[in-house]
């Protein structure tokens, strides 16, 4: 079941591509919001800040998903075989870098072989209507509908939407959009990067790093930049003041939104509001779990060293794997410090209280254990005095 | 298609200040025509037969007495269960409410057969407890009015139509049913989220058509059938629909009562509409007398007297029913019975209110309270009258009034400075500021003028001007489907440099504005379209404000919800005008509705809306309009008031007939001529800085220290966010930086650093504004301790003068063993600064502090220190 909780999470991220209805049955689609949540951050912020409700993002899963099925509609479709080994060309480029596992990987490519002759696949075509487009979009899909009605979106952002999504690269099967993919400012990455800073401008708002540490999803993105010097973009308003005290040849942290790799450059994440001077990076202090330890499940106590940006740095008091732990020594970290993500949700509320010192005890998960981080699931309470 | 009402121009209400200078002056057309005397004459005594008129009478009492103020019954929920409309806007429900019964349902607001036992008397006399205490005393001329048209048997307004009317009759035990139970629960617990202002999810319940017409989630109510009324539904927290309201469940009866009331059919009566009644009969006018007010010493007195003209051709001495208010209490004191009292020199405007009509009385006192204008030394007074720039015509006619000499011309240095700040946001270079002053020719100041309205920062300073005014605002315009903001910043930059392009191409105004309100929304062509596509124009209503407040200089959101107490603008106006961005707002500009609309600007236009036609066309030809009363002025009132640091009409975005101009024949010259010339923005730059008015000292003399209305001197004030950024960059550049730090806009402040640096710590300490409000009040421009304490120790301003290229550039030649020229780097640091050599003693301290640290290069940073943080340097004069 978890493996259709990735995958549908990156079938949403990576493509519009629907599956057929007999699939709906089979998701989990509790898991499924939970990995949509832990992976866009958009839709998280659109859910905590109460734009969009648990029920309405199942819905608008399902009714993509749903699509692909629909008997008799006039599809715009390239030759199925093409789609498929791009597709498959695509995913494989996914395992590689560490975003999606193999069984993964031929989960979702067996689904779509499936259903390939109704996969509808938008064509990149000159002097393209996209009033017509961007109607149809409407018509077909009611989440953007309920975005522009809202005024969430704009016909105008859509169609710009659009375009990236259907340009040169577009109509390559998984192809990605301005939400998920290489924009203008590269692909989504979603990374917590620590280094020493080398240069600053303080009114482009531009600085190069020396990263010695990188966190996210992309595990082999995560290593290539390690050691490299990086040019990071986008710093603006209230980040300016926070980047102009730090002195070059500190240590700074920052969160990240994109990565350009033809540039070889990082977008600075602003909505993730991380810029600031930390201490020169050691792999305990910043809570790099040791390998013993990769693979827990159960639930873990502690003592919280930093809580920002729906994280948790925690001390580990003790460990209590469950059955279906994979940890080689649940004991190994006992005494060091783990980070802990995904404290959104459900968690959200009880999240907003903790602060630096708090004892909890914590539920967590270490299902992709090349990340350096753990994901907080059920449980989430402080531990008495 | 467009009638421009050239009646209806708010300025012409405005009486002529320099034209007519006599004392009290009567209005002759009144003369000849009968005047009924006040209904405090008429109502004196019990005996009076005449029945007084609701809308005439009883609801400017009522504004008068205070009660339908904010504090008392003209609150959200009332008082004491007795709710007016808002200063009395809306004559249907203020009728409904005073025949209503008090809160307990016992004694009748209203007894028409025992008048003097009504609530409505009984209370505001104290004969029986009433929170807002004694409002009249018994036997007064107020109560007398209040008992005889209870007596006469209280009737309302006759309408003349409505903006909503009636599908069926109603009958009276179901309009009971809608008053008593039914609305008191929307209101309750639906008006918070669904009332005029907050409209979750589009919809409103402030009308039985907006609950028809619902919001996101279709129709909220669908009447004779309750249980397939969405209304109901989310009331009765059935499945699938969401829960209202969210504070919890109602209790059962209410929502049955909702059921009962949708099952009858919804009924609706049209005097609980919250969309006000359109009186039968208007307000034509209001006169005054006299015009204007002159008063010639201390403590003297003017009875004012309002006159009401109305369609039927009525008028009415209406001054014990109007409201005063004085808009300077230093110059005259108004009192309720409409007496103005002198309390001081200068001028100013009472302003009255009476029904829908406003209108501001001048009032002057002189300088010298004799008129023998040689005390005040007549040649002088009459300085710039022989200037060849009209300016100066209507500045000094008006300054010959006052007896205010205004003040010599500033120096050359001080009107460097101040052109360079006001024109191009920067300070000059050192070297030419030397220039200059060096230069002993003829027209060296419209030379220089001619010279930096061409430069590149006057385009850079006048589109950020451009930008704040239109609201580029960089969180507003982020795409929410991104996650970065940096969107927003792109976008942002996008619009500045859009504008930017047009205003160095001098493109004239109107154009500007047509091709940014006409935009492609896709963004073909040289289309900039995200004035319409930020997120801030959620609603119909967002942008109505928002193009009122940019083009017109109007500011409408009081009446949103009410009639605003010192302004003309109603709900019914409002609602007509955001009615036509509805169009605009829902579709994007792209086509519109299917049927032909007939739309009423703002009382002064009416705009015939063809379907499938682009709704957006038609008001940008409105705005273009020679007659439009708004679009030209606001726009050359705003340079005037970047100029001078006070609009004609101040505050800038105030254009309402309570706060009339200072000048008002000089606001509508400078408007018809930039029209005739065009719209050509540098013609009216040019005519603004050449006048002598725009070029006087600061330094103030006997007659004009406490002038800050009549530009009789100019008023010092502190330079804005943006230019105190790049001020201190380019006072601490070096000697070949000094020309790339005020061009190179990548990195100025008032060039695209505008964007990236919204939200800095700087800009918010000096006051830039985020452009996220409809208001020029955003930015501020008022000197704080912060800034004080920014300027001496704040990183930035440790890190510009630690890493000044000019202070490295010394350090090189000491360590060198180069002689430097200590006097010729003093110059510099005041010319780098204030623009000015230094004087003889700031010199000789210079020198001292020079010789008196371990090095130059210490000694420069330190004097460079010092100078930043003096008020010269802060100070535009």
């Amino acid at each position: 079941m978890h493996g259709y909780m990735r995958l549908f999470g990156l079938l949403i991220v990576l493509s519009w591509s629907p599956v057929s209805a007999q699939d709906v049955e089979k998701v989990d689609w509790e898991a499924a919001y939970q990995k949509l949540l832990e992976t866009d951050p958009t839709i998280r912020e659109k859910v905590e800040s109460g734009n969009a409700t648990k029920d309405q993002i199942i819905g608008w899963m399902k009714q993509v998903k749903g699509k692909g099925a629909q008997p008799g509609k006039k599809k715009e479709t390239v030759k199925q075989e093409d789609d498929l080994s791009k597709f498959k060309l695509r995913l494989q480029t996914l395992v590689e870098s560490g975003k999606l596992t193999q069984e993964d990987a031929d989960k979702l490519l067996a689904t779509m072989k499936g259903n390939g002759s109704k996969t509808q696949k938008p064509t990149a075509e000159a002097g393209k209507d996209w009033d017509a487009v961007y109607e149809k979009l409407l018509k077909d899909n009611p989440a953007i509908r309920e975005k522009v009605e809202s005024g969430d979106a704009t016909k105008a952002q859509v169609i710009e939407f659009l375009k990236g999504r259907m340009g040169p690269k577009g109509a390559k099967p998984g192809a990605k959009g301005t939400k998920t993919g290489e924009g203008k400012r590269g692909s989504n990455f979603y990374a917590l990067v620590i280094g020493k800073l080398k240069s600053k401008d303080i009114e482009i708002g531009e600085l190069e790093i020396e990263v010695d540490y990188v966190i996210s999803e992309r595990s082999q993105l995560n290593q290539d930049l390690v050691g490299q010097r990086l040019k990071l973009v986008g710093v603006s308003g209230k980040f300016l003041d926070d980047l102009l005290p730090i002195k070059r040849g500190e240590t700074i942290k920052v969160r990240t939104g994109s990565y350009d790799a033809a540039k070889n450059q990082l977008g600075f994440g602003y909505k993730f509001q991380v810029l600031e001077r930390t201490d020169p990076f050691e792999p305990g202090a910043f809570g790099v779990p040791p390998e013993q330890f990769r693979g827990f499940n159960g639930t873990l106590t502690g003592k919280i060293v930093e809580s920002a940006g729906y994280e948790v740095l925690l001390e580990v008091v003790t460990t209590d794997p469950s059955a279906n732990s994979d940890a080689k020594d649940e004991k190994s970290i006992i005494g060091s410090r783990l980070r802990i993500a995904g404290f959104f949700d459900q968690h959200k509320d009880a999240y907003a209280e903790l602060k630096q010192g708090d004892e909890i005890r914590v539920s967590v998960s270490h299902r992709n254990t090349k990340s350096d981080s753990m994901t907080v699931t059920g449980l989430l309470e402080k531990v008495d005095e | 298609m467009i009638r421009i009402c050239q009646t209806f121009c708010v300025f012409l209400v405005v009486v002529n200040l320099v034209a007519t200078p006599s004392e009290a002056v009567a209005q002759d057309s009144l003369e000849q025509r009968k005047i009924l005397s006040s209904v405090r004459e008429r109502f004196s005594s019990k005996s009076t037969t005449e029945a007084p008129d609701f809308q005439k009478h009883i609801v400017p009492l009522l504004g008068k007495l205070g009660c339908n103020s904010a504090k008392c019954h003209g609150s959200f929920q009332g008082q004491g269960g007795f709710r007016l409309s808002l200063f009395g806007f809306d004559f249907g429900a203020d009728h409904a409410s005073l025949h209503d019964r008090d809160s307990s349902g016992g004694s009748s607001r209203i007894d028409v057969d025992h008048a003097n036992q009504s609530l409505a008397i009984l209370k505001p006399t104290e004969q029986v407890d009433h929170e807002g205490g004694l409002r009249f005393e018994t036997g007064s001329w107020e109560e007398n009015v209040l008992i005889r048209w209870i007596e006469s048997g209280a009737a309302g307004v006759e309408a003349e139509s409505r903006m909503v009317s009636s599908e069926a009759e109603i009958s009276d035990d179901h309009a009971k049913f809608f008053r008593q139970e039914v609305f008191p629960v929307l209101e309750d617990h639906c008006f918070e989220c669904h009332g005029f202002e907050q409209r979750e999810s589009g919809l409103s319940v402030v009308s039985l058509e907006s609950l028809k017409t619902g919001g996101k989630s279709g129709a909220a109510i669908v009447p004779g059938r309750a249980t397939e009324s969405l209304l109901w539904k989310a009331m009765a927290h059935v499945d699938g629909v969401a829960k209202m309201p969210p504070s919890g469940k109602l209790d059962s009866n209410k929502i049955a009562v909702i059921a009962r009331w949708i099952d009858l059919g919804a009924p609706w009566p049209d005097d609980a509409d919250l969309i006000p009644v359109n009186p039968s009969e208007t307000l034509v006018e209001l006169h005054v007398e006299p015009k204007e007010i002159r008063f010639t010493g201390s403590s003297a007195e003017q009875q004012i007297r309002i006159i009401a003209e109305w369609s039927d051709g009525t008028l009415e001495d209406v001054t014990c029913l109007t409201r005063f208010q004085t808009n300077d209490d230093a110059v005259v004191m108004v009192d309720e019975l409409g007496v103005a009292k002198s309390m001081g020199r200068g001028d100013t405007h009472v302003v009255a209110f009476y029904d829908n009509g406003v209108t501001a009385i001048p009032v002057v006192r002189p300088f010298f309270d004799t008129l023998d204008m040689t005390q005040a030394g007549q040649n002088e007074l009459v300085t710039g009258a022989g200037s060849a720039n009209p300016i100066d015509r209507f500045i000094t006619g008006k300054l010959q009034k006052l007896a205010i000499r205004p003040s010599e011309l500033c120096t050359d240095a001080e009107f460097l400075r101040r052109l360079s700040i006001d024109m191009t946001g920067s300070l000059p270079t050192p070297d030419e500021v030397r220039e200059f002053l060096a230069d002993e020719t003829e027209g060296k100041r419209r030379r220089k003028i001619e010279e930096l309205l061409d430069r590149t920062a006057y385009s850079a300073w006048w589109a950020n001007k451009l930008c704040d005014f239109t609201g580029c605002n960089p969180q507003s315009i982020q795409s929410l489907l991104e996650v970065a903001q940096e969107g927003g910043y792109v976008k942002a930059t996008e619009w500045y440099q859009w504008i930017y392009r047009r205003v160095k191409a001098n493109v004239p105004y109107d154009r500007l504005v047509s091709e940014l309100m006409l935009a492609d929304l896709a963004g073909g062509g040289d289309s900039m379209p995200h004035f319409w596509t930020r997120q801030s124009l959620k609603e119909p209503k967002d942008t109505a404000m928002s193009v009122a407040h940019a083009f017109l200089g109007i500011q409408l959101q009081c009446a949103e919800c009410h009639k605003h107490p010192f302004d003309q603008w109603t709900r019914s106006d409002f609602s007509q005008f955001s009615r036509f961005f509805d169009v605009v707002t829902r579709t994007k500009g792209r086509t519109a509705s299917d049927e032909a609309q007939s739309l009423e600007l703002l009382r002064s236009g009416r705009v015939t809306l063809n379907a499938g036609a682009d709704p957006r066309k038609p008001i940008v030809d409105w705005m273009r309009d020679p007659g439009n009363p708004w679009f030209a002025r606001a726009f050359v009132n705003r340079v005037w008031a970047s100029y001078f640091n006070t609009g004609i009409v101040d505050p800038p975005d105030q254009f309402t007939p309570a706060n009339p101009p200072s000048h008002p024949e000089l606001l509508d010259w400078l408007a018809q001529e930039f029209i005739r010339q065009g719209y050509d923005m540098k013609w009216l730059h040019r005519q603004i800085v050449t006048s002598e008015a725009y070029q006087r000292s600061w330094k103030p003399n006997e007659t004009n220290a406490n002038d800050r209305r009549n530009f009789s001197r100019a008023l010092p004030r502190r330079i804005p966010a943006e230019v105190v950024y790049d001020a201190i960059k380019q006072a601490t550049a070096g000697e070949d930086q000094q020309s790339t730090v005020r061009t190179d806009l990548r990195r100025r402040a008032i060039g695209h650093l505008s964007m990236r640096m919204a939200g800095t710590h700087a800009m918010k300490v000096f006051g830039k504004p985020d452009r996220s409000m409809n208001c020029d009040c955003e930015r501020v421009n008022e000197p704080t301790l912060l800034q004080a304490i920014f300027t001496q120790n704040d990183p930035l301003v440790r890190m510009r003068i630690a890493d000044s290229q000019w202070v490295i550039e010394i350090e090189d030649h000491e360590a060198d063993g180069r002689e430097l020229d200590q006097s010729f780097l003093v110059d510099e640091v005041w010319l780098r600064t204030v623009s000015r050599p230094p004087g003889v003693e700031e010199r000789n301290r210079a020198e001292q502090h020079l010789a008196s640290v371990d090095s130059i290069s210490e000694g420069v940073s330190d004097l460079l220190w010092a100078l930043l943080n003096t008020k010269e340097f802060l100070l535009n004069h």
